[in-house]
C-alpha cells in the first residue's frame, strides 16, 4: 500500500471527513459513510486482484475527540 | 535502533495492517495510550476480516461514563512505516471488537498489545511521531 498511504498523508481529503474511503494507486476509489458502503468495491478489488492492498480507512473529522 | 518516523494529519496515528486467517486490512490506526486495549470498528472486523464474532462480549469503560461491550480476538498486526512497507509484524495480538455498528467509529492502538511493543514520541506541534521498538 505504498502509494496509497503517501497519497492519504498528502492529498487533501477533507471532503471525505468522516467518511470511510477505499484508496488505491493515488485515488479514492470509493467512499461511504460506513463500511457496508463501500464492501462492493473491497470485495470486487480483492476479487480482481487478491494482491493489491488497498488502504481503507474512515477519513477523521476535524472536530474535538475524545477515545 | 533508530525509531520509525510519521507524519501525520490531525491527531497521532499510523499505516498497520490487521490480519484474522486470510483476510487482511490495510488502515490507519489512532495511537492512544490511555486506552488499555487496542479497538477495531465492528463493521471492519465482520466484513473486511470477516471475523465470525460469536464470542461472548465484555462490558469496557470509556470516556465520558460510558462503555461499550466488545468482543476480544485475536489478530495478527503489522506496523508499516510511512512507505507502507511492513517492518514489524505481531501475531496472536489481543484485540476488542465493537458487538455491533457505532457511527464515528475510530481504530485505536491501545497499551497492552501497542504501547507495551513501542516507545512513543509524540510532537503536536509539528504533527510527527517517533515508534521506538521495546527490546523484548
Amino acid at each position: 500500500m505504498n502509494q496509497s498511504y503517501n497519497y492519504y498523508l498528502n492529498a487533501d481529503l477533507d471532503e471525505y471527513a468522516g467518511k470511510w474511503v477505499v484508496i488505491l494507486n493515488n485515488k479514492v476509489l470509493a467512499s461511504g459513510n460506513k463500511v457496508y458502503d463501500i464492501r462492493k468495491k473491497v470485495e470486487e478489488l480483492k476479487k480482481k486482484s487478491p494482491d493489491l492492498t488497498p488502504l481503507i480507512t474512515r477519513i477523521q473529522e476535524n472536530k474535538p475527540l475524545i477515545l | 535502533m533508530e525509531g520509525l518516523k510519521y507524519r501525520y494529519k490531525l491527531r497521532p496515528e499510523i499505516p498497520v495492517m490487521f490480519r484474522y486467517q486470510n483476510n487482511s486490512w490495510y488502515t490507519t490506526a489512532i495511537l492512544d495510550s490511555g486506552s488499555d486495549i487496542t479497538y477495531l470498528p465492528f463493521d471492519s472486523a465482520k466484513m473486511i476480516l470477516k471475523m465470525p464474532l460469536r464470542s461472548q462480549p465484555e462490558t469496557i469503560d470509556a470516556a465520558g461514563g460510558k462503555d461499550f461491550r466488545g468482543i476480544p480476538q485475536k489478530v495478527t498486526l503489522g506496523v508499516l512505516n510511512e512507505k507502507g512497507e511492513e517492518v514489524f509484524t505481531f501475531s496472536g495480538i489481543n484485540v476488542y471488537v465493537a458487538d455491533r455498528h457505532y457511527d464515528n467509529d475510530h481504530t485505536v492502538l491501545g497499551t497492552e498489545s501497542f504501547f507495551s511493543k513501542f516507545d512513543v514520541m509524540i510532537s503536536a506541534k509539528r504533527k510527527e511521531l517517533v515508534l521506538t521498538p521495546v527490546p523484548v
